[in-house]
């Protein structure tokens, strides 16, 4: 017996009120109803940027234009991705009563974790757009287009989240993974160097390496950033190239994350 | 054999008419678990295994067996049995939060599941906010919350305390507040696992009416409970399980009676 995936879609909504109380529980716990709390959130951004800064351009003398914009840029979004999917996978191991004592759908539980980790997001991105005009870059027209980017990075680590948190139950051994893949995938996009930079790169031809600049060039949190850049710096990406692929991988994350998900919480109350 | 067996089966054939009376029906319901004495939890153990061929090892221990119960609306059934013999399982699937091995559990009508008090609180906020939270999670919508609060923090007897955190609760007023929630869910079917005995005796007694009167108002409820006074005074019907087998199921007193009677056989 199996519970359908579009019932337990549809159940998702419907109880969506819970969601809700765990993202404010899991906000209010940590910030302890206080806004300030936000300049926590940003404490970490704004020591990495200093040491990438450092490093960067006195230690390699690489020198990108008005990087701190442009290191934000990729890096919240980066942020938001890790978080996420760092305090979906134990999630429901950490909730044993939620699946063991109650019925309510289990998904609800990583999802919680990804929106409040999405709600930090939003409000860091809130400041970056306020501090844009500072470093010479208004947000243009194209600003109106975030929202869309925001939401389809959303439903990528919604999946992610998903998949990682019904991989932990089975496996309790999944977060060290995580950590490791978090890292190689952290230095595989451009977060703290131009996508062009490795485009220009006169690599002598060899498997490796072209895998390398493939992944570099499309692994979907380089795609996301790309879109986050084009939008937010008018960096001159061809918009309209990325926006297919980015829903490509935000749906086809969703997807497999709700489908592993599902299939396997039918035994969660038995082996969490 | 004390078993029904007949009127059930009787009772599957004519669906039309007699499925708006069933709250609860369960047909030919097994669940296993399965326990392991070695097993390969983590993906290196997975690893490790596969490379020296082992396998992982268990038994599979048949927690209910081809059980078959239908429950009219309105009835208040009490389910007692040994430490081990399936209750809890049976009240999990009925409640959807396991699913059976085989065999199929349907039920008309929305139902509160109360198998622990306080379900998603949160030490660090107010009994307030953790009253909204665990209402939600027993399927009651914030507007339903807001509208009962006051009867809820009445009955909780918390008073002012209801704006503190809920660390600085003792024991006693954690159960008052989680038992107040669960009892203002609205449902037509509640299924209680030994969650009555909480508080002192006044306290008690104050649930106790308050399932009366739930029971007044023709609510299904399905109770766990060691406590063959509570299944004496509140059941219409009591079902013995013993080894995941329904042993008996009739009146209370009789059924309790089996249960004293033959308790060592089992």
């Amino acid at each position: 017996m199996r519970i359908p995936l579009i019932r337990g879609l549809k159940e998702l909504y419907l109880r969506r009120e819970i969601l809700l109380n765990l993202v404010m529980r899991d906000l209010e716990v940590k910030y302890k109803g206080s806004l300030i709390g936000i300049f926590w959130s940003l404490l970490n951004p704004v020591m990495m940027l200093l040491i990438y800064t450092v490093v960067f351009r006195y230690v390699i003398g690489m020198n990108v234009r008005n990087f701190p914009i442009f290191f934000m840029c990729g890096f919240l979004p980066w942020i938001f991705l890790s978080n996420s999917v760092t305090m979906a996978a134990p999630s429901v191991v950490n909730n044993p009563n939620l699946v063991r004592k109650v019925y309510m759908p289990r998904a609800i539980i990583p999802l919680s974790a990804m929106v409040a980790c999405l709600v930090e997001f939003l409000m860091t991105l809130v400041i970056l757009l306020l501090a844009l005009p500072f470093f010479g870059h208004a947000p243009g027209p194209k600003a109106f287009l975030l929202p869309l980017i925001v939401i389809l990075q959303a439903v990528f680590v919604g999946g992610l989240a998903l998949l990682f948190s019904a991989s932990t139950v089975h496996f309790r051994d999944v977060k060290h993974l995580l950590d490791i893949l978090l890292i190689v995938w952290f230095w595989l996009t451009p977060i703290v160097y131009p996508l062009s930079k490795v485009k220009s790169l006169d690599l002598p031809w060899s498997p490796l390496n072209r895998w390398v600049a493939g992944l570099i060039n499309y692994n979907p949190m380089s795609v996301f950033i790309s879109g986050y850049r084009s939008v937010l710096l008018d960096d001159p990406i061809t918009f309209s190239a990325t926006i297919p692929m980015m829903l490509i991988y935000a749906f086809g994350a969703a997807l497999i994350g709700w489908v592993v998900f599902v299939r396997s919480s039918a035994r969660f109350a038995e082996v969490v | 054999m004390t078993h029904d067996e007949a009127k059930m089966s009787g009772n599957r054939c004519g669906d039309g008419a007699s499925y708006l009376k069933q709250a609860i029906r369960v047909r030919d319901v097994s669940k296993k678990y399965r326990v392991y004495y070695e097993k390969s939890d983590n993906i290196k153990y997975l690893l490790i295994n596969l490379l020296k061929g082992k396998r992982d090892r268990y038994q599979d221990v048949w927690a209910l067996k081809d059980i078959d119960i239908s429950i009219g609306r309105g009835e208040t059934v009490g389910i007692i049995g040994d430490n081990g013999s399936g209750k809890s399982t049976l009240l999990k699937l009925l409640s959807g939060i396991l699913l059976p091995d085989s065999g199929s559990v349907q039920s008309e009508g929305k139902m509160a599941t109360l198998l622990e008090l306080g379900s998603g609180f949160s030490m660090e906020l107010s009994g307030r906010k953790n009253v909204f939270m665990n209402a939600s999670i027993l399927g009651l919508s914030r507007k339903e919350a807001r509208s009962r609060f006051d009867e809820i923090v009445g009955f909780s007897e918390l008073g002012e305390f209801i704006n503190a955190p809920i660390k600085s609760y003792s024991s006693g007023m954690l159960v008052r507040l989680g038992f107040a929630v669960a009892i203002s869910v609205e449902a037509d079917i509640f299924l209680i696992d030994e969650i009555l005995a909480v508080g002192d005796e006044r306290f008690q007694k104050k649930c106790l009416d308050r399932i009366r009167d739930l029971q007044k108002s023709g609510r299904t409820i399905v109770l766990v409970s060691h406590n063959m006074d509570t299944i004496s005074a509140f059941c219409s019907r009591a079902i013995l399980l013993s080894k995941g087998k329904i042993v008996a199921d009739g009146k209370p007193d009789d059924v309790i009676v089996t249960y004293r009677n033959r308790g060592e056989e089992f």
